[in-house]
């Protein structure tokens, strides 16, 4: 007898393939656990790459619809979860590159940036002074991340919003763990170098 | 100079851990609902509109430029006097020529 899966909370689903064969056969009940299941990851994915909550959560939808419509597709040999993560940020990149960049765009994100940070940054009995420097600085972290190649921005993206490890970064971006750690040293040093800059600018 | 680099490092610090901070976003419990929506909308987006603008400018702008060609290129080919052409937009616009010292001859 099959141990239940505690990740599933239905009884229905003992295990994550008969779950997997609910979904293919488009049982609605399943597709609502497996949103319910993985809204949260899938979210702060997006969240990571678009840094602003509304854009996210319509990037949301979008995965999900996606995940529906390839279900079929989904072969195994990952687990679920890595699945969704991939097709998240396959998502998320297409946006970002369908994206028109302009000074203007830049300019209005930089003003609600702050309205979004503070939905991001834990208070932890901080002053409101404290708050508003820590929002600052996730802004000009968040500005630094964009201008990373795509796949250091994925890599670290991964990494600090969803907090996967290297290994399940690994996993959702199909690179062995050496490449994801070069991945990630390479991400830092280039964030350092242009916090560096940005910084270096404002004590002058 | 090397307490100004200091502080510039400490900052650099911060901001990196700054992310360590982050409070993950909890999901929208109206999503499925969203979702379901979404798709017997046919899964289209409401961003789905945007990409609309960004094909029909080129395809408005080719437009253009090809109906500039086809009304600019007869003058610059024209090899008939002055008349012949005005005579050629007069009838097909059903006008008369008038000649343009008539305007001026107030006599």
């Amino acid at each position: 007898m099959r141990k239940p899966n505690p990740k599933f909370n239905n009884p229905t689903y003992l295990t994550e393939t008969s779950f997997i064969d609910a979904l293919k056969s488009g049982n609605e009940a399943a597709f609502q656990q497996l949103v319910s299941t993985y809204q949260d990851k899938v979210l702060n994915t997006c969240y990571g790459f678009m840094t602003n909550r509304e854009e996210a959560e319509d990037l949301t939808q979008d995965v999900f619809v996606e995940v529906f419509r390839s279900i079929h597709n989904f072969k195994g040999e990952s687990k679920l979860s890595t699945w969704i993560y991939r097709i998240a940020v396959s998502k998320s990149l297409e946006e970002i590159r369908s994206r028109k960049r302009q000074k203007r765009a830049a300019y209005f994100k930089s003003l609600i940036g702050l309205e979004v940070a503070s939905e991001i940054v834990a208070s932890n009995n901080k002053t409101p002074h404290e708050l508003l420097e820590d929002q600052q600085r996730v802004i000009i972290l968040q500005e630094a991340i964009e201008k990373l190649v795509e796949n250091q921005r994925t890599a670290f993206t991964l990494h600090k919003y969803e907090q996967l490890s290297y290994k399940e970064v690994a996993e959702v971006m199909k690179l062995s763990l050496p490449a994801v750690e070069s991945l990630m040293h390479r991400a830092k040093m280039n964030l350092k170098k242009d916090l560096y800059n940005i910084y270096k600018k404002k004590l002058i | 100079m090397k307490k100004q680099k200091r502080n510039i490092e400490e900052e650099i610090q911060k901001t990196m851990a700054s992310l360590d901070q982050h409070k993950r976003l909890e999901g929208n419990p109206f999503l499925y609902t969203r979702i379901k929506q979404r798709m017997s909308d046919g899964g289209v987006s409401k961003k789905a509109g945007s990409f609309l603008p960004s094909l029909i400018q080129p395809v408005l702008f080719v437009g253009l430029l090809l109906i500039n060609v086809y009304t600019i290129y007869p003058l610059l080919t024209n090899t008939s006097s002055d008349e012949e052409y005005l005579q050629a937009i007069a009838e097909e616009y059903n006008l008369e020529v008038i000649e343009l010292t008539n305007l001026y001859n107030f006599e």
